[in-house]
């Protein structure tokens, strides 16, 4: 039986850009998941870690990772993440304004389960958090976090 | 009694033949010898007076003896005239006292002269220089000599040369290598010091060696390279690149170098220079880099507000006006950051691989992109394009730029873009041409169509990106790209790019 993930983690610096993906979720019939937002990669790894402010957080079955972001960057927090053994299975899909091929090639060279852009255009961005849903969360059988 | 004495002189007669035989037999050996001694003068006669060499004998007295023909040509006086005087009268005064030491010690039969070097006066009061080599028997001197007058010659041209020019050189003595013996004008010059000051003490305290290069040159010479620094005497640093010759032996050295100041300050000011543009590169691509990321996200949040105030709201009249240039704009805002985000893209790559790229398998796809779009679609591809040497993400970017511009700036009805190609007899680089009916551009800015964030019109919108980009990406490319083109008369760019035959014949 596939288990429904339970808890997403979304690491995204801009607030603007973190409401329009949580209202695109709650738009298209995924508001019953919960979505902690962070904002910088040092917070996403205290989070992921349980540490500082983060001890009591629940590990997310699901990471949306921006890869600009202050402090720690996306491919830092992602490399130390595949580093360890507790989080190297928890799905990444990179969700970032870059569409440059070196970053593509570097996000998956670490260990990124897919890399999105985020589409100018405000219906293009919905119906990429369609079809991620669609797949990540209606269709793909996620690891235990 | 007449028997006994006709035997008597029997036997006399006899004797007296036998002696005369005997004497005959003699004389006759005697003649041959003397022949045979008179074949060989003659032959040392010839050999003498036929040699360049000059060939004499000497008595003790210092008178000539024997002189072969060649003397009287190389001095300009007769063999008489030579034989009447001591050869003492001959010499230079001022080499008549190594000229006596030399001919004292053939005194003693074991010793050799050998490179004795003296000078004479001619008849016509030049000086001759002989190059000696002569043995003695106690008796007599042989001796041959040679005129080495042009060498010398030479010799002084140098050294006087060296003394008025402006080269580098110094010289070093068998019996002190340390120290220079000779420096040249030009060296004294450019260290600021005079020759007594600059052979008093070791050169290697005047140059200062930062780097050396032992090249073994053959048996009997070491050549050294190296690089040195120098202060002068008003404190200016000099920078020279020596070749040092040194003799194995002796090890005496001939050192003559190359003033390197001027290439090494041009040098250094290339990599101050290099330096600045590296680091205004920086700051570039850190910029470019900023636009890539950062200023990408704004428009996008401008639009999603937009939409979100469209869709979530009750807009009240005329409002509706706003929003839409509030949306325009913020896409217009993101097409020029896009853009930007390419040209920095482009800028960045490096080592870029050519590869064979079949241009039709390019432009098909472009064209089906825009005719999806376009209901009444006019771009024709000529099916023979050829395979050309580059990148397809880069030529792609190129040509849809050339066709999205004929279709864009064009006011026909009938909206017309054709890429075809005219072959290059060899094949190297055959032309492609984008062709289209639009609204064509006056000459005057031909120049200016390709600069960045260059537009020509207002009337249809635009970033000023596209063809800066595509000529960017034709010339990393290595092709060219021109264009022919008149107000109403619609543009033709004219594109040729390296095939893949020609790499392949390099």
């Amino acid at each position: 039986m596939k288990r429904t993930p339970h808890h997403l983690l979304l690491v995204e610096d801009r607030k603007q850009d973190a409401r329009q993906v949580i209202r695109a979720l709650n738009k298209l019939g995924w508001g019953y998941i919960p979505v902690d937002v962070v904002e910088d990669g040092v917070s996403a790894l205290d989070y992921l870690f349980q540490r500082n402010m983060h001890s009591t957080a629940e590990r997310p079955d699901l990471i949306l990772l921006d890869w600009m972001l202050p402090l720690k960057n996306g491919i830092e927090v992602l490399r130390e993440m595949r580093m360890s053994p507790l989080l190297t299975k928890i799905p990444v899909i990179i969700f970032t304004t870059s569409s440059s091929e070196s970053d593509v090639e570097e996000a998956h060279a670490a260990g990124a389960n897919a890399y999105l852009r985020k589409p100018i255009d405000p219906k293009e961005f919905e119906d990429v958090i369609q079809a991620l849903g669609t797949f990540w969360i209606d269709h793909a059988f996620l690891p235990r976090p | 009694m007449t028997q006994e004495l006709e035997l008597h002189d029997w036997v006399m007669v006899t004797l007296l033949l036998l002696v005369c035989i005997l004497f005959w037999l003699r004389n006759k050996e005697y003649h041959k010898k003397s022949l045979e001694y008179k074949n060989q003068k003659e032959l040392l006669d010839k050999w003498f007076n036929s040699s360049s060499d000059l060939h004499c004998t000497l008595s003790a007295g210092g008178m000539f003896t024997f002189l072969s023909k060649g003397w009287a040509k190389t001095t300009g006086y007769s063999l008489e005239e030579l034989k009447s005087k001591p050869y003492i009268d001959f010499v230079h005064p001022q080499d008549r006292k190594k000229t006596i030491a030399e001919a004292s010690a053939l005194q003693d039969t074991n010793h050799y002269t050998t490179r004795f070097v003296n000078r004479h006066i001619r008849k016509d009061k030049t000086e001759l220089y002989l190059e000696w080599t002569a043995a003695s028997d106690g008796i007599q001197i042989y001796a041959t000599a040679k005129d080495i007058s042009e060498y010398h010659k030479k010799d002084i041209d140098l050294k006087h040369w060296l003394l008025v020019g402006l080269e580098l050189v110094a010289t070093t003595k068998l019996t002190d290598p340390e120290k220079w013996s000779f420096v040249s004008k030009g060296l004294q010059q450019l260290l600021g010091r005079t020759e007594a000051e600059l052979t008093s003490r070791p050169w290697r305290e005047w140059i200062e060696f930062e780097e050396e290069f032992e090249e073994e040159f053959d048996n009997f010479t070491i050549i050294t390279k190296a690089k040195t620094k120098t202060k002068t005497i008003n404190g200016s640093k000099i920078h020279l690149l020596w070749n040092i010759t040194q003799d194995r032996h002796s090890g005496s050295m001939y050192m003559s170098a190359t003033n390197m100041t001027e290439f090494i300050k041009q040098q250094e000011h290339l990599k101050s220079i290099i330096h600045e543009l590296e680091q205004a590169n920086m700051a570039l691509s850190g910029f470019a880099n900023v636009a890539a990321h950062q200023l990408r996200s704004p428009p996008r949040s401008i639009l999603g507000a937009a939409q979100i105030i469209e869709e979530d709201f009750e807009i009240p009249e005329g409002m509706h006006e706003y929003i839409r240039d509030i949306k325009q704009d913020a896409i217009l805002l993101s097409d020029i950051v896009d853009g930007l985000h390419k040209v920095s893209d482009i800028r960045k790559l490096k080592g870029l691989k050519a590869l064979p790229v079949d241009l039709n398998t390019i432009l098909r796809p472009i064209r089906i992109t825009y005719c999806r779009e376009v209901p009444d679609c006019h771009i024709k591809i000529n099916p023979d394009l050829p395979v050309v040497l580059g990148d397809q993400t880069l030529l792609t970017e190129a040509f849809s730029n050339l066709i999205d511009n004929g279709l864009k700036f064009n006011k026909s009805i009938v909206k017309m873009v054709k890429v075809y190609v005219i072959p290059d007899p060899q094949n190297f680089a055959p032309t492609i041409i984008v062709e289209d009916n639009g609204v064509g551009i006056d000459p005057t800015y031909h120049k200016k169509l390709f600069l960045l964030f260059e537009r020509l019109t207002t009337e249809f919108p635009g970033t000023g990106v596209g063809l800066y980009l595509t000529k960017m990406i034709i010339e990393r490319l290595g092709g060219t790209i021109r264009l022919e083109s008149e107000v109403d008369r619609g543009t033709k760019f004219f594109i040729s790019l390296p095939t893949h035959k020609k790499e392949s014949s390099v």
